[in-house]
């Protein structure tokens, strides 16, 4: 039952209260609408007359300035409980003072006050109300629900409507009041238990809003949200909206005081009208609103009223012009004006409060507040004073003013397009508002000259020596003085940085100085740094001066002489500090071809990659690690594939992927070869993936881009993603082929998630059902990876870190911003694999579109261990193994004996299998198990082994 | 012997990789070496030069200083942390208080699956932020 009611209403778990007491609020607050308007409009057309009405319209305009003013200002200084209560607090102790002096005067100003009065309760009963709605449900909801909620007023208008006959007969028109002050009294009711059940709705936005004026200064002023186009576009549509509406009004009544000149014909006729109009809205609100804003977008509702209206008052400007206004007219101008009252309430006001949503917590109250109070009031009175100029200067009848509809219309569908533009925009920058923008650091000023030199000063090394490297960037006048200070920094580390630095930007007024360093240095590292400046600075006299220091002792001095005779000695260098680092490399002790593998890559000179070769297949680990790195500063192509070799061995792999990287898109070809390579181990293809992700560039993408579809889930995701690390966009001719990918894999998930509740909980099920899980969330951030890749990276891939995220708004707004993005064929299938429900409410979403058998857990077993690769993780049909191991039947045999069968199985899946096997059918399984022994995964042949003894012994 | 998916099941319940899910566990797992240590054995030296972390999983141990017992650990708790993220002269001397059976996993390891997987490096960091508190707590 309950699940019915939620379905027929597009409620979700958890929201049934809250939407109940939203839209008990929204009926007691109909009351004063219903029943002080009819009042109002009833004593103020018995002291005066119907023409004089637009006169209300100005003076209302004006009186709800003051009004919003005011509102504004309470906005600012109370919380919003608080504002809320008092708000409705004072229009009853207003409605029963009206009430005394209207029935206590008898002069017509009391008349005109109350019908002021009306419009200016109005203007604060609808601010309340969306303000609170937009508190309680964030951009999400409000897309389901908004027109749900406003739903209760709608009704209140039915029955108040209905009612309103027999209670003006049974205590008369003015005391209709009494209505409306029990109606306010029952919402002020209504709002505290709403705040009693459910505090941390109201605590949360009193927190959020805490946050945001902690974070995004106190109190936003009113200038900066003024200066948005954003905004703009929110009060010209408010404009629009209001001068629409009055001038629809005006129309419609100049038709119908025409066509029923009597005043209770009328009456009865506005009676059938709004009577239609509310159940009209009723039903379109509470049944089709939501739905429709959920499926065409916000668009849909912003758009609604002035398309629908403009194809009505279009054709009476084009008949009236020809003919006399008639039956045709008439009928077109009630159609016109039930349409507006309808669609705004149900289509129009939710997609418009929609529009707030993406703005920061204070800009959105105060540009809301804004609009209801100051746009609204000023376009009100404004309307008014045109009206009064086409009435009674031009003459105006509903034809004409037909016309000026028609070109308002226009303005209004086309200030709807462009609002709807910039929401995107909004929604992308509200999700990336967390973001830190750095600003550059410039030494052309003299204050962070200054603060440069002062870090200068530190006592703490890293912070010196980041110093030095922002003077190295920012190279201001008379550098080497600061360098020539800095020799004699008491730190050695600092010292050795300034000699690298010295050497780096070839300083040669600095020699003489580093020359003198060198003769009185106590440190080993500093010496053998100023050694190599000292060659760099003076390379003709290099030999001569440094050829002692190869004979040295110590290792750092020694390497630095032979490093810096290789790089700036010339020939008579490179013959003296070459023959040493030959026989060094040459060497049976592996320190000492460690020590040429270090010094070659200090080198860094191309030639010089032959000893490497060898130092790379050298039976020492730490000389292979050496040669790895040296490999990275070298780079010379004929190394790579000696390198990617390395990426199979797991001490040496860290370093060598990232030499690889270091090698630049040179090593793209060679990554790809053996990537290519027949049965390549998968490990080493995941890894050659990641590679090409940190390398970017056009090599990377055309080498992933060429493997998208790669046939290993394993392997394709990691392509994936490193397609995303390289910032790949798809062409035009791309995308078809991209979608049909993101189809695949929502078709997978659905499979998926079939599976996980056909294995359920259970003992030996849970790893499994975790397994399948991690499964549907690759296929959604593959969804999303794909979606980038056709849609653009950055704001799919804020919305996905934000749909990975904890937290509910942030959530909300990244469904929202991709309901904004994607086009309609992907919003049905996607939505049911990103949206937080159930596995059930999921399958049976996905179930229109692909549809699932379930089955019986050993049908289902079978299923996954036999499923294509490039599916199903090898983990995933690794934990199936392990059950149909545990569950023992033999109904599994086949399915186990096929993996056996296959030795190219990846290790962990061959390893569950043999085990499983042996569960199932001890007997006779050394024919099977035999050539696995001698498998290359020392793990596979254990497990072979160990279960082949165990049978034996059972045996 | 232990099946990969065994040796995922006991690093489940180890507090530091109760977060990080079970495929990285399954390659986890498979660098792993399993270590059985008599009761009395020392398995580290106070002093010495260590690169290796430890994962108990079944059994106890003392921890030792100046041959004073610090603290007895037990099954699924974990030690030489420290020394697998940056090797140092072993703070203590760890003793097998009865049978016990290890996981170790080696320092070239441990920073290869902290640098790919976040969930690892949380799950260390959580690690050493419990030992400093502990150290605050008993100071």
């Amino acid at each position: 039952m309950k699940n019915t009611f939620a379905a027929l209403f597009n409620l979700e778990k958890g929201e049934g209260k809250l939407v109940i007491l939203i839209f008990l609020f929204s009926f007691w607050i109909g009351f004063p609408r219903i029943f002080t308007t009819t009042a109002a409009q009833a004593v103020f057309l018995e002291k005066f007359d119907a023409q004089s009405l637009p006169y209300v319209y100005i003076f209302a305009a004006f009186v709800n300035v003051i009004v919003g003013g005011i509102y504004l200002k309470l906005q600012q200084k109370l919380v919003f409980h608080r504002l809320l209560i008092g708000t409705l607090a004072i229009m009853i102790a207003v409605e029963a003072t009206l009430n005394i002096l209207v029935k206590s005067i008898g002069e017509r100003w009391p008349a005109l006050l109350f019908a002021v009065w009306n419009e200016a309760e109005f203007l604060l009963l609808v601010t309340l109300f969306w303000a609170l709605a937009a508190k309680v449900f964030n951009v999400r909801q409000g897309k389901r629900l908004f027109g749900l909620i406003g739903m209760g007023e709608v009704l209140t208008g039915i029955l108040g409507g209905l009612a309103i006959p027999l209670i003006v007969n049974w205590i008369g028109t003015i005391n209709l009041l009494f209505m409306s002050i029990g109606g306010l009294g029952a919402a002020i009711l209504t709002f505290t238990i709403l705040q009693k059940n459910f505090p941390e709705k109201l605590r949360r936005s009193q927190r959020i809003e805490t946050q945001a004026s902690t974070q995004e200064k106190p109190s936003l002023p009113l200038k900066l949200i003024l200066k948005s186009s954003y905004i703009h576009l929110i009060f010209s549509l408010a404009t629009f909206t209001i001068m629409s509406d009055y001038i629809v009004s005006n129309a419609f009544f100049d038709r119908v005081s025409f066509r029923y000149p009597d005043k209770d014909q009328l009456a009865s006729f506005m009676g059938l009208f709004y009577s239609a109009n509310s159940l009209l809205s009723l039903i379109i609100g509470v049944f089709l609103a939501g739905r429709l804003l959920s499926q065409f977008g916000i668009l849909f509702g912003l758009i609604a009223i002035p398309v629908t209206v403009g194809l009505h008052v279009l054709p009476i400007s084009i008949i009236g012009t020809v003919a006399e206004p008639g039956l045709i007219v008439f009928c077109l101008m009630v159609s016109a004006r039930m349409f507006f009252r309808t669609g705004y309430y149900t289509l129009y006001k939710p997609a418009i409060t929609t529009l707030y949503q993406p703005l920061i917590t204070s800009q959105k109250e105060r540009a809301q507040g804004f609009v209801d109070s100051v746009v609204a009031p000023v376009a009100t009175g404004v309307t008014g004073i045109f009206l009064l100029f086409f009435n009674k200067v031009l003459y105006f009848n509903a034809v004409q003013l037909s016309m000026v509809i028609t070109v308002i219309s226009i303005l209004w569908g086309i200030c709807a397009i462009l609002t709807r533009q910039q929401y995107t925009q909004y929604l992308s920058k509200a999700l990336a508002r967390r973001t830190l923008s750095q600003d550059s650091f410039s030494l052309q000023d003299s204050a962070s000259l200054h603060i440069i030199q002062k870090a200068l000063q530190s006592a703490y090394v890293p912070e010196v020596i980041y110093a030095i490297g922002m003077l190295e960037e920012g190279q201001p006048d008379g550098l080497d003085l600061y360098f020539q200070k800095l020799l004699h920094h008491p730190e050695p580390p600092i010292r050795q940085e300034i000699l690298q630095r010295i050497e780096h930007l070839h300083q040669e007024t600095l020699l003489k100085s580093v020359v003198e360093l060198l003769q009185q240095e106590n440190n080993l590292l500093v010496q053998a740094a100023a050694i190599k400046t000292i060659a760099a600075l003076d390379s003709d006299n290099a030999t001569e001066r440094l050829q002692p220091y190869l004979e040295s002792r110590d290792e750092d001095v020694q390497s630095g002489a032979i490093v810096a005779l290789l790089k700036y000695g010339g020939i008579s260098g490179v013959l003296a500090a070459g023959t040493k680092l030959i026989q060094y490399a040459e060497s049976s002790l592996a320190a000492e071809r460690r020590f040429a593998a270090q010094v070659l890559g200090e080198v860094s000179i191309q030639d010089f990659y032959q000893p490497l070769i060898k130092l790379l297949a050298d039976t020492d680990k730490k000389v292979q690690q050496e040669a790895i790195a040296a490999a990275g500063k070298i780079k010379h192509p004929r190394l790579w594939p000696k390198v990617i070799e390395h990426l199979e061995d797991q001490e040496l792999r860290n370093g060598a992927t990232t030499t690889l990287v270091l090698g630049g898109d040179g090593v793209v070809l060679y990554l790809e070869s053996s990537f290519s390579k027949d049965k390549q181990n998968q490990d080493l293809r995941i890894r050659i993936a990641q590679i090409c992700g940190k390398l970017k560039g056009q090599k990377s993408i055309n080498f992933l881009r060429k493997h998208i579809e790669f046939p290993d889930e394993d392997v394709r995701h990691p392509i994936l993603l490193a397609l995303k690390a390289c910032e790949y966009q798809c062409s035009a001719g791309e995308a078809v082929f991209l979608k049909n990918m993101v189809f695949a894999e929502v078709k997978d998930a659905a499979w998926a998630i079939a599976a996980s509740i056909d294995i359920g909980a259970s003992e030996y099920g849970n790893l499994l059902q975790d397994a399948l899980m991690r499964e549907v969330r690759q296929n959604r951030e593959r969804i999303f990876l794909l979606l980038s890749f056709i849609y653009g990276s950055q704001r799919i891939a804020q919305a996905w870190q934000s749909i990975k995220s904890e937290a509910s708004e942030k959530k909300a707004y990244a469904l929202e911003l991709i309901d904004n993005i994607i086009p309609q064929e992907f919003k049905l299938v996607i939505f049911p694999v990103i949206e937080d429900i159930s596995l059930e409410e999921r399958m049976k979403l996905l179930n229109t579109k692909y549809p699932q058998k379930l089955m019986g857990v050993n049908a289902r077993l079978k299923e996954i261990v036999a499923r294509s690769d490039q599916w199903t993780t090898s983990w995933a049909k690794c934990c199936a193994v392990y059950m149909m191991g545990k569950l023992g039947f033999s109904e599994f045999y086949g399915s186990i004996v096929s993996i056996i069968n296959n030795p190219a199985e990846p290790p962990l899946l061959l390893e569950h299998a043999i085990w499983a096997l042996g569960q199932i059918s001890p007997d006779n399984i050394a024919p099977l198990l035999n050539p696995l022994l001698s498998h290359r995964s020392s793990q596979v042949a254990q497990v072979a082994q160990y279960t082949l003894d165990q049978t034996e012994r059972k045996l | 012997m232990r099946l990969t998916i065994e040796k995922v099941l006991l690093l489940k319940s180890v507090a530091m990789l109760a977060d990080t899910p079970d495929h990285i566990l399954a390659e986890l797992a498979s660098i792993l070496t399993e270590i059985s240590v008599s009761s009395g054995e020392t398995i580290v030296k106070e002093g010495e030069i260590g690169t290796s972390m430890y994962i108990i999983i079944d059994g106890k141990i003392g921890v030792y200083r100046n041959n004073k017992k610090l603290a007895i650990l037990g099954n699924r708790e974990v030690f030489g942390e420290l020394a697998a993220l940056s090797p140092e002269a072993r703070t203590a001397t760890i003793v097998a208080e009865e049978d016990t059976q290890l996981f170790r996993l080696d320092q070239e390891a441990l920073h290869e699956f902290m640098g790919q997987y976040i969930e690892v490096a949380i799950g260390i960091i959580n690690v050493l932020c419990q030992r400093l508190r502990e150290q605050f707590q008993s100071k």
